[in-house]
C-alpha cells in the first residue's frame, strides 16, 4: 500500500514538474528562434534597401521619395 | 551641493535584494556569446574543483556517516564561492533570472539563450576538469581510495530512478539558490563566503543532485570504470557498473536538471518574486498575468511591491 503511494505521489510530482518546466523551456525556445528569425529579417531588409538605395539607375531623390514597401 | 552617500554595514533588506537580482539577471542575459560561454566553462570547471576537493576530503577521514557527508560538504563549497567571488555563469544559479522575465525586463528567449548557452559551457568546463584530474592519477592516492570513493558516488547517481533525481535536484537548487540569494544580501567578500557555507554544506550532506556538479562526478566514474585497481578498491562487480554509462548520464542529467530548474526557478525566484516584485494590479486574474508572460515579449515596467514600499 504504502509502496503504491509512493509510486502514485512520485509519478505526479514527475509529470506535474517536467511539464511546468519542459513547456516552459519550449516557449522559451521558440521565443528565442522567434527573435532571431526576426533579426535576420530586419538585417536582410536592411541590406535590400541599402542595395536600392545605392543602385546607379535610381538617384537618391528618388530613392527617398520611393522607399521600398514596409518601410 | 550633494548628498553624501550613507554608509553602512546591514545587510541589503530582502526587498532590494530582489531588485538587485533582476538588475544582475538582466546584465548575464545580455553578455556577449564568448564572454558568456568562457565565463560558463569557468563555472564548470570551478564546480568540478570542488566536487574533487570533497571527494578527496570524504576519502577515509575516520569521520562518522553524518560527519563525514557535512565535512565533504563544507569543502564542496569551494566550487560556488569561486563562481560567486571569482565570477564565471553557473546554469543552476542563473534559474534565478527567471524574476527579471517575470518582471518584464527579459524575454522568455533570452532566458532560454543563457540558459542554453551557460549549460554548455558548465558541461564544457566540467569535461575539461575530468580529463584534466583523470591525467594527475590523483585517483590512485590513497590505494586507489581516492578513486574508489568517485566511483562510487558515481555508480549511486546513475542508479536514481528519476522520481529520485527530480525531487532530489528541485532541493538541490532551492539550497543553491539561496546561497546565492544571501550573496546577494552581503556587502564583503566574507559576507558572501559565510552566506554560501551552509546552504552548500547542506546540499550536499543532504545527497541533493546538482546537474553541474553530476557533469563532473559521473565522467569521472565511466573514465575510472575502466581502473581495475579502483574498481577492487571500491569492491564493485561489473554486474554493479551497468547502469554507469552515456545512457546513465543523460538519464541522470535529465531528471536532475528539471528538478533544479524548478527548485531555483519555482520554488525560490518565483516565491520571492511574488513576495516583494509583483505588480501591483491585483485586480487581473493571475491566469491572465501569467499569459502574458508567454504571449507578448515586450512588456512596459509596472510599479512594484518593492519599489512601493521604499
Amino acid at each position: 500500500m504504502e509502496d503504491a503511494l509512493s509510486v502514485v505521489i512520485g509519478l505526479v510530482v514527475s509529470v506535474l514538474v517536467s511539464a511546468l518546466v519542459w513547456t516552459t523551456v519550449a516557449a522559451g525556445l521558440y521565443q528565442l528562434v522567434r527573435e532571431r528569425l526576426q533579426e535576420v529579417v530586419v538585417v536582410s531588409q536592411d541590406a535590400a534597401r541599402k542595395r536600392y538605395l545605392h543602385r546607379s539607375d535610381a538617384g537618391p531623390q528618388i530613392a527617398q521619395q520611393q522607399p521600398m514597401a514596409g518601410h | 551641493m550633494s548628498v553624501p552617500e550613507r554608509i553602512t554595514l546591514d545587510a541589503v533588506p530582502p526587498p532590494e535584494m530582489a531588485e538587485r537580482m533582476e538588475d544582475v539577471g538582466v546584465k548575464k542575459a545580455h553578455l556577449g556569446f564568448w564572454s558568456m560561454f568562457a565565463l560558463a566553462v569557468l563555472a564548470g570547471a570551478f564546480i568540478g574543483l570542488g566536487a574533487e576537493f570533497s571527494t578527496l576530503a570524504v576519502t577515509d577521514s575516520g569521520l562518522g556517516f553524518g560527519l563525514n557527508k557535512v565535512f565533504g560538504g563544507l569543502v564542496f563549497s569551494l566550487g560556488l564561492i569561486l563562481v560567486v567571488i571569482a565570477g564565471a555563469e553557473l546554469f543552476t544559479g542563473n534559474n534565478l533570472i527567471i524574476m527579471a522575465w517575470v518582471s518584464g525586463k527579459l524575454t522568455l528567449g533570452q532566458v532560454m539563450r543563457n540558459w542554453i548557452i551557460v549549460y554548455a559551457g558548465n558541461m564544457a568546463g566540467s569535461l575539461v576538469t575530468v580529463l584534466l584530474m583523470y591525467l594527475t592519477r590523483q585517483w590512485s592516492f590513497a590505494d586507489y581510495h581516492v578513486g574508489a570513493t568517485a566511483l562510487n558516488i558515481a555508480v549511486a547517481k546513475v542508479d536514481l530512478s528519476f522520481a529520485e533525481g527530480l525531487a532530489r535536484g528541485i532541493l538541490c537548487n532551492a539550497l543553491v539558490c539561496l546561497a546565492v540569494w544571501l550573496c546577494l544580501s552581503g556587502r564583503s567578500v566574507t559576507d558572501k563566503i559565510l552566506a554560501i557555507l551552509f546552504p552548500i554544506t547542506a546540499f550536499v550532506a543532504s545527497g541533493f543532485e546538482h546537474s553541474v556538479a553530476n557533469m563532473y562526478f559521473i565522467p569521472m566514474g565511466l573514465l575510472l570504470q575502466g581502473e581495475p585497481e579502483v574498481v577492487a578498491a571500491a569492491g564493485r562487480t561489473a554486474s554493479e557498473l551497468v547502469n554507469l554509462n552515456l545512457h546513465g548520464l543523460v538519464g541522470n542529467l535529465i531528471s536532475v536538471t528539471t528538478g533544479n530548474i524548478f527548485g531555483g526557478g519555482v520554488m525560490v525566484a518565483l516565491v520571492y518574486w511574488f513576495i516583494y516584485r509583483r505588480p501591483q494590479e491585483e485586480s487581473r486574474p493571475i491566469i491572465s498575468r501569467v499569459l502574458d508572460l508567454f504571449v507578448s515579449p515586450q512588456r512596459p515596467g509596472k510599479p512594484t511591491r518593492g519599489e512601493t514600499s521604499r
